[in-house]
């Protein structure tokens, strides 16, 4: 391999992440158009209806911020480089590029493959005989960072969750509604993404539901309204009244978000009756829905599939959902779920079942920390391990609908990345390095974390025997209880 | 012992012997009841006959003791010369005026008075929250010298109390815990502006939002002035045209009066530059203003008054000098916030930062401090630091750090807070110090922590601190060096003169013969 092949992985990653993203969005976004004339459309790509009063003020501010960052740029030309050489990189879009080398430039990605001539007095990662693999996105946390409404406020850059969290190879987070990255030690490129998911309400209200179908109706007969208006203006009619929206903040607001296609809607669905409620609820009105838990989806795989929506699953769930009376049917919690829906076409995200980080109370195992383990027991239900990658790499980013930034080591994206010292999804793998915005953020022989914990030697690591007290300090070899084996197999 | 502070007169020595005080060529040796009786009426003549005469100075000299000066050397057996309260020489061979008042201090250690530079010693705390920058403690401050004795028998000479509160509370000042309540113990005003920074998700807006206002008074104050000056564009125009026509009506007449109308135009031009840069609406400042206002009338430029809370943070925009921020911050994360928070703000100042290296939970949970993790950001502007003289842990782990030590290292400057504002934490001062020199802070970096650092936090450098020619005569007679566990207070002068004794002087020589 080398680094043509290397960049026509790259553009084969983009046009598979475009063509999913059509296929997410092809039932809401072509019901919006369907419904909305020209003028909804033309609104539709704005998030929120224009005022003529704060836009222009908006642009100004950021016109002088990007001044000012040139100015910045032009005072310091110089550029902030990060190599990681000889790896096996594992890009996240399919195969493994064995050896080669990624350089980040400035935060992103400026090559990744073989023969890269990396420039003199930069920072190197020796990662041979390592893996390196893209940060993991979780989809949800809690406890790690800042939330509320200035996320890049709240945050403290030097939390030791923070540094769990690198340490166990997790770059980007969703706290609160926001998508961030644990940029430890800096404020920098903190945030992602802000206002991923418009939280709508789940059939053990239906009051809401009510309420909520109500709002919707209203915000799509607007949006109906406003493109007559358009068009009764555009032929020259001066009797058209444009619709009156000052009853459009708050909650409307975010329905029409949701119904002009800028942003998605998250409902918490574990049994058929809520899944296919949400499903029902998106295909009429014409939204992009992800479902949170969906631990009965894996019954109803093919609607899900042809509906185009999105999952946020835990692949290991202690509780049975109740069964439904009514119904005769298959219910109830799958292993097999995640290959169940991946089969059918489902794109979904996995995370465990506990989103924060638990050093004293929670958890353990099953916490934020055990993410890459939550994947690996989809392998154990038949899901690829591939498709187990993705789902809390790039099929996390693209649910949370930062795909284009994170998720996947391709030239010009972020340079999030992990080096590890094996398979990602086994259990006994050490993240060694986390690079988050090309930016060397932890170190696994420096912090204190799991230093204590003896890498795996690659040639042993089949020998169980061979690294069982895996202390440092401890001898290799040697048993937790006594020394019975050595004893026996002494000559004396 | 607690209780015998709150009662007075502890100038007076409990039991034991009592010193020799040689005043003047004479000395006198009183018994133990009448001791105190001679030496109050002794320093009443004094005070009398030294004071109460300005064209004589009063000097007091202080002979054979240790004397840290803190900038200079250490000098054995060394004479200190004050000169109405002040330092005049210090040194090996000095000569002793003939009218000095001569106290042998063999065998102490003389050292600057210590300077609590953060305390709200018996006061009690509130939340005020929002931006109250101008706010003194003059309201609050019920305290007088008495109740505040317990510190000045600790060795403090100087406490900076502080406006409770969060965000920016007020400004600090500082007052001697000795003289007349309330003017006669104060020191100075506006020491500094505390802002508190701990919870960065919050404190952040509040000084964004500060600055915004700031920012906008100033711009408020131009607005007039653009306007006024404008004005006053006009009327000279005016003016000049009615000359150029009365000059044509008359044709040829008076030359010399013609430019008479013009004088008054360029000379308030300097004045309202001045004023505009200076925001004057100050309430100590309102006598000057009215001597200003009669003499230059109408011509001068009246600013629009400023919403007094924000005038320090006007000052600070202006880099008025002597106006600095207190910050007040927890860990690591706070200092990145900060770096950020003035950046947005588009803020320059170098403030006092005060970082709580003493969690009240010093537990599993956050058993350590991470500001080691800040410490090059923190240093690359050399800041003053404030923090507690205790040594402190790594985060999340037993391993203990000095975190002065790491601070000084990389050039920060570093001030010490007693570790609890009560009479105990005042009274361990010198011992929790001892704990850092024992773990590797270097015997000169504590003693400046101490006593200059300090007083520089409060503004207040140039007269406190330390031992030098014309420096305030605050001093601390200690038993031993300020870092042998034995030390204990001998005597504390302020100004000098001696307000207090709490452990009488027994010479070393009887000490060893007992």
């Amino acid at each position: 391999m080398n680094a043509k092949t290397c960049r026509v992985l790259a553009s084969s990653f983009v046009s598979a992440g475009a063509s999913s993203w059509r296929r997410v969005v092809s039932i809401g976004l072509w019901g919006v158009l369907i419904l909305s004339t020209a003028g909804g459309a033309a609104l539709a790509n704005s998030d929120r209806p224009p005022k003529p009063d704060e836009s222009p003020k908006k642009e100004k501010g950021d016109a002088k911020k990007a001044e000012g960052k040139d100015e910045e740029k032009e005072k310091k030309p110089e550029d902030r480089f990060l190599a990681v050489v000889g790896g096996d990189v594992y890009p996240g879009t399919g195969g493994v590029l064995r050896g080669a080398t990624v350089l980040a430039k400035n935060g992103k990605i400026q090559a990744l493959g073989f023969g890269i001539s990396v420039p003199e007095k930069v920072e190197v990662i020796d990662a041979s005989g390592l893996s390196v693999y893209p940060g993991l996105v979780a989809v949800r946390s809690s406890g790690i960072a800042g939330g509320g409404k200035n996320p890049e406020d709240s945050f403290n850059p030097y939390s030791f969750n923070v540094v769990l969290a690198l340490a166990y190879g997790i770059t980007t987070v969703v706290s609160g509604n926001d998508a961030v990255k644990l940029t430890y030690g800096t404020l920098e490129d903190h945030v992602l993404k802000k206002g991923l998911f418009v939280n709508l309400p789940d059939r053990r209200n239906l009051d809401r539901v009510r309420t909520l179908r109500k709002g919707l109706e209203k915000v799509r007969q607007y949006i109906r309204d406003l493109g007559e208006y358009e068009l009764r203006k555009a032929r020259g009619d001066k009797e058209a009244k444009e619709p009156d929206k000052k009853w459009l903040k708050g909650n409307y607001l975010s329905y029409y978000r949701l119904l002009t296609g800028s942003a998605k809607a998250k409902v918490r669905a574990t049994v058929t009756s809520e899944i296919r409620l949400a499903l029902e609820m998106a295909q009429e009105f014409g939204y992009r829905l992800v479902i949170e838990r969906g631990t009965e989806g894996w019954t109803m795989a093919s609607d899900l599939g042809r509906s185009g929506v999105e999952l946020i699953l835990t692949v290991r769930r202690e509780r049975q959902p109740p069964a439904d009376p009514r119904t005769v049917r298959q219910s109830g919690w799958n292993i097999e779920s995640s290959r169940i829906l991946y089969d059918h076409g489902v794109s979904f995200a996995i995370i465990p079942w506990s989103s924060g980080i638990s050093t004293l109370f929670g958890m353990p195992g099953r916490d934020l920390l055990a993410l890459p383990m939550e994947a690996a027991f989809a392998v154990r239900g038949g899901l690829s391990e591939e498709a187990a990658i993705d789902a809390i790499t790039l099929g996390a980013a693209r649910v949370l609908g930062i795909d284009s930034r994170v998720g996947s080591l391709a030239i010009g994206k972020d340079a999030d990345l992990i080096v590890t010292d094996g398979d990602l999804l086994h259990y006994n793998t050490w993240v060694q390095y986390s690079v988050v915005n090309g930016r060397l953020v932890y170190d696994k022989e420096k912090e204190p974390v799991v230093q204590h914990i003896r890498s795996r030697d690659p040639e042993s690591a089949e020998d169980l025997l061979q690294f069982w007290p895996r202390r440092a300090t401890d001898a290799p070899g040697r048993l937790p209880h006594g020394d019975r084996e050595g004893s026996a197999q002494d000559p004396d | 012992m607690g209780s015998s502070f709150r009662h007075g007169s502890s100038v007076a020595p409990r039991g034991g012997r009592c010193g020799a005080v040689s005043v003047g060529r004479t000395s006198f040796r009183a018994g133990r009841g009448g001791w105190l009786f001679a030496w109050a009426v002794c320093l009443g003549l004094f005070v009398s006959a030294g004071w109460a005469d300005d064209d004589e100075d009063h000097f007091v000299a202080i002979r054979g003791a240790t004397i840290l000066t803190v900038t200079g050397e250490e000098i054995e057996n060394g004479v200190l010369v004050l000169r109405n309260g002040k330092v005049d020489a210090v040194g090996k061979k000095v000569e002793i005026p003939r009218s000095a008042t001569v106290i042998e201090a063999d065998g102490q250690v003389v050292m600057p008075g210590l300077i609590d530079p953060r305390t709200r010693f018996g006061l009690r705390n509130y939340n005020r929250t929002g931006v109250k920058a101008n706010l003194g403690i003059d309201r609050e401050m019920v305290l007088d010298a008495e109740d505040l004795r317990p510190l000045l028998e600790a060795g403090f000479t100087t406490l900076g109390v502080y406006p409770a509160g969060r965000g920016f509370p007020g400004a600090a000042s500082a007052i001697r815990p000795h003289g007349e309540f309330p003017e006669g113990m104060k020191q100075r005003d506006a020491c500094y502006v505390r802002v508190t920074f701990d919870r960065p998700s919050s404190d952040k807006q509040v000084f964004l939002m500060a600055f915004k206002q700031a920012r906008a008074e100033i711009e408020k104050v131009e607005k007039a002035r653009k306007a006024w000056e404008e004005k006053k564009k006009k009327e000279a125009e005016a003016a000049k045209k009615k000359a150029e026509a009365d000059k044509k009506k008359k044709e040829g007449g008076k030359p010399d009066e013609s430019p008479k109308p013009k004088e008054p135009t360029p000379k308030p031009t300097p004045s309202p530059k001045s004023r505009g840069t200076d925001p004057a609406p100050k309430p100590n400042g309102g006598g000057e203003k009215k001597k200003a206002a009669t003499d230059k009338k109408s011509d001068e430029f009246k600013p629009p008054a400023m919403n007094p809370a924000y005038v320090p943070l006007v000052d600070i925009l202006q880099k008025k000098p002597g106006v600095q921020l207190f910050v007040e911050m927890d860990d690591a994360g706070d200092v990145v916030h900060w770096a950020d928070v003035l950046l947005r703000a588009d803020v320059e100042t170098e403030p006092v930062f005060f970082v709580n290296n003493r969690r009240r939970f010093s537990s599993f949970f956050s058993s350590g401090v991470d500001l080691n993790l800040a410490v090059e950001t923190l240093g690359e502007s050399d800041p003053k630091i404030l923090l507690y003289p205790t040594l402190n842990r790594h985060m999340m782990t037993t391993r203990e750090m000095n975190l002065p030590l790491e601070l000084i290292k990389e050039g920060c400057t570093v001030g010490f807070v007693p570790v609890s504002d009560t009479v105990g934490g005042h009274r361990s001062y010198l011992s929790d110090v001892t704990s850092l020199v024992r773990a590797g802070l270097t015997r000169e970096e504590a003693l400046r922590g101490m006593t200059l650092n300090v007083a520089a936090a409060l503004g207040l450098g140039e007269s406190l601190g330390s031992i030098e020619k014309g420096k305030d005569g605050d001093l601390l007679f200690l038993s031993h060096d300020p870092f042998d566990p034995r030390a204990r207070v001998v005597r504390v002068m302020v100004k000098g003169e001696t307000v207090a004794e709490p452990f009488p002087w027994k010479s070393r020589r009887s000490e060893d013969q007992s």
